[in-house]
């Protein structure tokens, strides 16, 4: 197991997958139709699930692939074909200087966050958990350690919160007569 | 080990492409897939500064938030399938009912 988490710890594999993250997300945001913008979403997301490898936290990597690539994104692409979007794909969208402006700010964000971590900050206290201590108990009992002690309100809250998301969307999406 | 600046310049550009997204589409179901991007360029934030600072927290609260990511999505697309049947288009330029 060591052996092929420091595999995926090697320079190389980080800036393959990020630049093929980037074009994939970018070619989500840019295509018209929105079944090729979930396919590119869902390859955006396997690629973090590679980088969340490279940082050695290997739950985030697999509830990364089983929640998101296989819950959420089902979710979305069942919706599109529910709603048989595939005819008015070509919605009409913003075009003319609106659209650049939009572009514009999108990269004052960028350079924004930039400058951001261009500023010194000083690196907090390090935490009780060093890479060797969790490969020695394992990255999901790490986790769980946490998860069911210190955090473990938030935890019992994400449930109610679930449970909640479940009713709403079954009240608002219920077909009533009007 | 690649080096903490890289992957913040890499969530950079991820969560800037999904402002972008948000601001410049018009379909409703690709606005939320452009959020989603933006959520996950936050979590890949948080799990980075986990690995970098040897703690825990970042990896419990990227757990915390793929569940209110998913149940934001339930209801959010619940929401798209009500104002479908109702309005017959998901651009989001028609929905303008608040606007009084």
């Amino acid at each position: 197991m060591e052996t092929v988490l420091q595999y995926f710890s090697i320079n190389p594999v980080f800036y393959i997958f990020a630049t093929l993250a980037v074009i994939f997300a970018l070619m989500m945001v840019t295509s018209e139709n929105p079944v090729y913008s979930a396919i590119f979403l869902v390859l955006t997301f396997f690629c973090l699930s590679v980088i969340y490898l490279t940082l050695e936290a290997e739950f985030v990597a697999v509830i990364q692939v089983l929640v998101y690539t296989g819950a959420i994104m089902v979710l979305f692409v069942f919706v599109i074909m529910l709603l048989n979007l595939g005819r008015d794909a070509q919605l009409t969208e913003y075009a003319g200087p609106m659209k650049y402006l939009s572009i514009l700010l999108g990269f004052a964000i960028l350079i924004q966050i930039g400058l951001a971590t261009k500023v010194t900050f000083s690196i907090g206290a390090k935490g009780a958990y060093p890479i060797e201590r969790v490969n020695e108990m394992g990255n999901t009992e790490a986790i769980a350690r946490e998860l069911f002690s210190q955090y473990l309100y938030p935890f019992e809250i994400a449930s109610i919160l679930l449970l909640l998301g479940m009713i709403g969307a079954i009240v608002i999406s219920k077909k009533r007569p009007d | 080990m690649v080096p903490l600046p890289h992957y913040l310049i890499f969530t950079a550009i991820l969560f800037t492409l999904g402002v972008i997204g948000v601001l410049t589409r018009r379909n409703a179901i690709i606005i939320f897939m452009s959020i989603e991007l933006m959520l996950n360029s936050v979590n890949l934030t948080m799990v980075t500064f986990a690995r970098f600072l040897d703690s825990m927290d970042g990896q419990v609260a990227v757990f915390l938030v793929m569940t209110v990511a998913a149940a934001e999505v339930a209801v959010g697309l619940a929401l798209i399938v009500a104002i479908y049947r109702k309005k017959d288009t998901i651009n989001v330029d028609e929905m303008h009912i608040m606007q009084g």
